[in-house]
C-alpha cells in the first residue's frame, strides 16, 4: 500500500479559546466553560489559564471552583462553537476533501494525494495553522504521521499552538518514551491492568513479544495492543457525509427542454467538479445525476466508473448517458445537477500527469481516439486539455476558451468535426 | 379463458418467458406473463420492452382468452402443484385466475391483458438459418468479451457481420475482444449490434437438437430468432462498433506455445492472491519457459514457471489475469498459442491447432470430426496462420491489451 499521510487536527481549548476571542476582557483570565459553578454540572473546557490550578475536562464545576474561585465560570454556547468548527471545517477542506471530523475542535485529514498542490505534510500542516490563526484568530495543534494513531499522539504532544510531525519508521522510537495510556484504544482500565503487569510506558510495551500479550489480554486485544505499541494503523480517514462528494446543481430561471441547452450546463457543471476533483487530489468512481422536472418530481440516476477519474469530458460523458438512460429526456426540467462520488485520493504524483506506479490497463482503441465511444487511455491527455483550460480561464475570465459545440447556435456537424480535431492533440 | 394441459410444458414455457421480464421494472404489468389462448394454442409471452420471449405449445382449450399474471407467483406455483395436469380459468368479473392440480386449488389476481404491450415487430429484414450448435458457438466464444457498461453502449453487444459466406460474431470491452469467424454465413451483407445480455438468454434457449435451425431475422431496428415454437424478439443497439478489423495485429515479435489447463490453472493460482479484485499477472516469455509472477500489494506474492515453446524475442508483458481466464475457459484444446506484439500493444490468444471439439463446446457439430479432433495431438499450425480453424471450419481469435506499469 502507498504511503499515507494524515494529520490530526486538534483545537486548543477551543469553547475557552472561542470565548476568549470574542470577549476580549476574558484574555489571559482563567476561564471555564461549563455553566453555574454551584450546578451540578461539569467542566467542558478549561483554558489554560485555569489549567494552571489543576483544572481539566470533565472535573465537576463544584471543584473547580474550589480550585480557582476567582475563574470567570461560562455557560455552554454550543451555537457559536458549531459556527467557528463550520468555518474551520471550511479551511481544512480547502487542502483536502477526506476530511473526518471527530468533534467541533478536531478532525483527521489525509492529505496523501494533496502534496502536489500543497506541498510536504508539514507544509500542509503549516499552511493549515497559519490559516486558522488568521482567519479564526485561534490555534490548532497538529500532528502529521503516516496514520491516525501516530498523528492523534503527535498533536497531542507539544500543545498548544504544536506541531509535530512522526516519519515513516520512527513510529517505534517515537512512541516508546511515552506512557501507555496516550495510545489510541488503551483507557484507563487496561491502562491499570498494564500497569498490574509491570508495562508503564509503550517502551515496556514494545517489549513484550505478541504471543505473551495475547495470552494475558486475549488473541485480539493482544493484538491491537502490539499494534498500537507499533504505531501500525490501518484505520481509513472517513469522510463525513457532507464530502463524500463532490458536485455541482442549477436551478434554471426558466425549465430547459433543449437538450443542447442541457448538454452545456452539464459541460460546465462537470468541468467545475472535476477541477474542484483536481485541486482536491482525488478520482472519482461514481457519478450521480440529478434532475428536477417543473413538476418538483426529483430523481437520481448513478454508476460506477469503470476507472476512477478526475476528467471533466469523462464525467461529463457520464452524466450524459445517465440522463439519456434516465428517460427524462424532452421533459421540461428546473433544475439538473452532477456529482462524484466514491472519493480517494489520486496518489501522491511526482511529475505530469502520472500516478506513479500505478498498472494502467491499456486500451484497443486507444490509438482510434474515442472510437469506443469514450476512452480512459485518453483521459491523461484531457486531464491536461483541461487543467491547461482552467488555467487559462483563471487568468483570462470564463469565457476566453469555450467549447467549439458551445460557439454559436449552430453545431454544424463540421464544427463538430473540427472540434473533434483540435481536441485531439 | 379456459384451459387443460400438462404441468412439465407449461412450466418451460414459464421459464423461457420469464427471462425476459426484468426484476427491476418500473411498470407493474411488465412484471407479468401474458397468457394468451386461441385455436388450442397457448402463447406465453414475456417483455421488458428491449428484450421480449414469446414462446407456444398446444392446450386443451375450453374458451380462449388472455389474461397478465405474475411471472415470479406463476412460476413459483406451476413449478410446486402436485399432479401432472394443470387447469387454468379466468373470471372475467373478478379478474381472479383459478389454477387446479389435483387437490390443489389457487386463486390469484391477474392484470388485463389489454394492457400488456405488443411484441415489436423487426418488419422487413434479411433471413438467416443457422444450425442452433453453430449459433451457441458464437455466443459462447464472444459474448463473455462484451462490456456491462450503460455508459458505453455500442460495448454491450457483440457484432454480428454476415457477408462473403461468412458470419463473424465479435465483441469487445475495449482492452479485449473476441471474434469468432464461422464459414456457414448468409450470401447478403448486413451487420447487426446485438445485446449481449440478449444473446446468452438466447444460448441458454438452444436445447441440444443437433438437426435444429435458428431463423433469425436482422430488420432494421429489432432482431427476430425463432427457435421452433419461441421466437426472442431484441432491440438492436443504435451505436457504432468500433472498427475492430484494423487493429488486429498482422504481426508479431514473441510467440509462445503452453498447454491450456497448466496456463489456466496457474491464472487461477495466481488469482487467490485477490478475493474477487483484479490481479495482475507479469508473464516473462524466453526461449523454453513461461515465468507467471503477480504481486498484490497487503496480500502476497506468487510465481510459477511453465514449460513453453517459444520462438521471436525474450518478452516481459503484463495482463489483468481475468481477460485471459475468461479465454482459456472456452478454448477446448489443449494447448494455446500467445502471440504478442511488445509489452504496450495488443497480443492474441488463439487455440493451437485447428478448434478442437470437446467439453468447452458443449455441441461440436461433427461427433466424428470431433473425436478425431481429440484423439490427434495439436496439430502444428500451418506458417503463417494467425488463427485456428476447426472441423466446421470456426476460427477463434481473442485479442487482449497488457497492462503497463508506469
Amino acid at each position: 500500500m502507498a504511503e499515507r499521510w494524515i494529520l490530526h487536527v486538534d483545537m486548543d481549548a477551543f469553547y475557552a479559546s472561542v470565548e476568549q476571542r470574542d470577549r476580549p476582557e476574558l484574555r489571559g483570565k482563567p476561564v471555564v466553560v461549563g455553566g453555574d459553578p454551584r450546578s451540578r454540572g461539569v467542566v467542558s473546557t478549561a483554558s489554560y489559564e485555569a489549567r494552571a490550578f489543576g483544572i481539566h475536562s470533565a472535573m465537576p464545576l463544584a471543584q473547580a471552583r474550589r480550585l480557582c474561585p476567582q475563574a470567570v465560570f461560562l455557560p455552554v454556547d454550543m451555537g457559536r462553537y458549531r459556527r467557528v468548527s463550520n468555518q474551520l471545517e471550511a479551511i481544512l477542506l480547502r487542502f483536502t476533501p477526506l476530511v473526518e471530523r471527530l468533534a467541533l475542535d478536531e478532525a483527521y485529514l489525509d492529505v496523501t494525494g494533496s502534496q502536489r498542490l500543497f506541498g510536504s505534510p508539514a507544509d500542509i500542516a503549516r499552511a493549515i495553522k497559519q490559516a486558522i490563526r488568521q482567519e479564526l484568530s485561534l490555534t490548532a495543534s497538529v500532528g502529521v504521521a503516516p496514520n491516525k494513531l501516530l498523528a492523534k499522539v503527535a498533536s497531542d504532544l507539544h500543545k498548544p499552538d504544536g506541531l509535530v510531525v512522526v516519519e515513516p519508521g520512527q513510529a517505534e522510537a517515537f512512541l516508546a518514551p511515552l506512557p501507555v495510556g496516550r495510545l489510541w484504544g488503551i483507557g484507563k482500565v487496561t491502562a491499570r491492568r498494564l500497569a498490574a503487569v509491570g508495562v508503564q510506558t509503550v517502551s515496556d510495551l514494545q517489549s513484550w513479544p505478541l504471543s505473551r500479550l495475547q495470552r494475558e489480554f486475549g488473541v485480539r486485544q493482544g493484538e491491537e495492543l502490539w499494534r498500537a505499541a507499533r504505531g501500525l494503523d490501518s484505520r481509513p480517514v472517513e469522510t463525513t457525509d457532507r464530502v463524500k462528494s463532490i458536485g455541482r446543481e442549477e436551478t434554471f430561471a426558466s425549465d430547459i427542454r433543449d437538450c443542447r441547452e442541457l448538454y452545456a450546463v452539464w459541460r460546465a457543471q462537470s468541468d467545475d467538479v472535476a477541477r474542484r476533483l483536481r485541486r482536491a487530489g482525488c478520482l472519482a468512481s461514481v457519478v450521480t445525476i440529478k434532475l428536477r422536472d417543473s413538476a418538483f418530481h426529483t430523481i437520481t440516476r448513478q454508476c460506477t466508473l469503470p476507472h476512477p477519474t478526475d476528467v471533466g469530458r469523462e464525467i461529463c460523458r457520464t452524466a450524459q448517458a445517465l440522463f439519456e438512460q434516465s428517460g427524462w429526456q424532452g421533459r421540461p426540467l428546473r433544475l439538473i445537477g452532477v456529482s462524484a462520488e466514491g472519493l480517494r485520493p489520486a496518489d501522491a504524483g511526482r511529475g505530469d500527469d502520472s500516478r506513479a506506479g500505478e498498472p494502467r490497463q491499456l486500451s484497443l482503441f486507444a490509438a482510434a481516439g474515442s472510437a469506443a465511444g469514450g476512452d480512459s487511455a485518453a483521459a491523461p491527455r484531457w486531464r491536461k486539455v483541461e487543467e491547461a483550460v482552467a488555467r487559462l480561464q483563471e487568468r483570462m475570465g470564463p469565457g476566453v476558451v469555450v467549447p467549439a459545440s458551445e460557439w454559436g447556435q449552430e453545431a454544424s456537424r463540421k464544427r463538430r468535426e473540427f472540434r473533434e480535431r483540435i481536441y485531439r492533440f | 379463458m379456459f384451459f387443460r394441459c400438462e404441468r412439465e410444458p407449461f412450466l418451460q414455457a414459464i421459464q423461457a418467458a420469464q427471462r425476459a421480464v426484468s426484476s427491476r421494472t418500473t411498470l407493474p404489468i411488465l412484471s407479468g406473463l401474458l397468457l394468451n389462448l386461441e385455436d388450442g394454442t397457448l402463447t406465453v409471452t414475456g417483455t421488458d420492452l428491449d428484450l421480449g420471449i414469446e414462446t407456444q405449445f398446444g392446450v386443451e382449450q375450453k374458451e380462449p382468452g388472455a389474461m397478465v399474471l405474475d411471472a415470479r407467483a406463476l412460476a413459483d406455483i406451476v413449478r410446486r402443484l402436485p399432479d401432472r395436469q394443470v387447469e387454468l380459468s379466468l373470471d372475467a368479473a373478478t379478474h381472479l385466475a383459478r389454477i387446479t392440480s389435483g387437490p390443489a386449488h389457487f386463486e390469484i389476481h391477474s392484470l388485463d391483458a389489454a394492457d400488456y404491450p405488443a411484441l415489436p415487430d423487426p418488419g422487413e429484414g434479411l433471413q438467416w438459418s443457422v444450425s442452433y450448435p453453430v449459433l451457441r458457438q458464437l455466443i459462447r466464444f464472444t459474448t463473455f468479451a462484451a462490456a456491462n457498461d450503460d455508459t458505453r453502449a455500442s460495448l454491450n453487444g457483440a457484432l454480428l457481420e454476415l457477408e462473403d459466406g461468412e458470419a463473424h460474431m465479435v465483441a469487445t470491452d475495449s482492452y479485449r475482444l473476441a471474434l469468432f469467424v464461422q464459414p456457414q454465413g448468409a450470401a447478403t451483407s448486413v451487420k447487426a449490434l446485438i445485446p449481449a445480455q440478449t444473446l446468452q438468454e438466447v444460448a441458454k434457449l438452444l436445447v441440444d437438437v443437433p438437426e435444429a435451425q435458428a431463423q433469425i431475422t436482422l430488420g432494421k431496428s429489432h432482431a427476430l430468432f425463432q427457435l421452433g415454437s419461441t421466437r426472442v424478439v431484441t432491440r438492436l443497439i443504435d451505436a457504432t462498433f468500433p472498427n475492430y478489423r484494423q487493429i488486429i495485429p498482422a504481426s508479431f515479435v514473441t510467440e509462445t506455445v503452453v498447454d491450456r489447463l497448466a496456463l489456466q490453472s496457474a491464472l487461477e493460482r495466481a488469482s487467490l492472491l485477490s478475493r474477487g479484485g483484479a490481479v495482475i499477472v507479469k508473464m516473462e516469455i524466453s526461449a523454453d519457459q513461461l515465468q507467471i509472477s503477480a504481486s498484490v500489494p497487503d496480500e502476497g506474492d506468487y510465481r510459477e514457471a511453465l514449460p513453453a515453446q517459444s520462438t521471436g524475442e525474450d518478452l516481459e508483458v503484463a495482463f489483468n489475469a481475468r481477460y485471459l481466464l475468461d479465454a482459456l475457459r472456452v478454448i477446448p484444446n489443449a494447448a494455446v498459442r500467445l502471440r504478442c506484439t511488445g509489452s504496450r500493444s495488443a497480443s492474441l490468444l488463439m487455440p493451437e491447432g485447428p478448434l478442437a471439439g470437446g467439453p468447452a463446446t458443449a455441441t461440436s457439430p461433427a461427433p466424428d470430426a470431433a473425436r478425431q479432433q481429440g484423439d490427434a495431438p495439436a496439430a502444428p499450425e500451418e506458417a503463417g496462420g494467425a488463427s485456428a480453424e476447426s472441423a466446421s471450419g470456426g476460427r477463434f481469435v481473442y485479442m487482449v491489451m497488457p497492462v503497463m506499469y508506469r
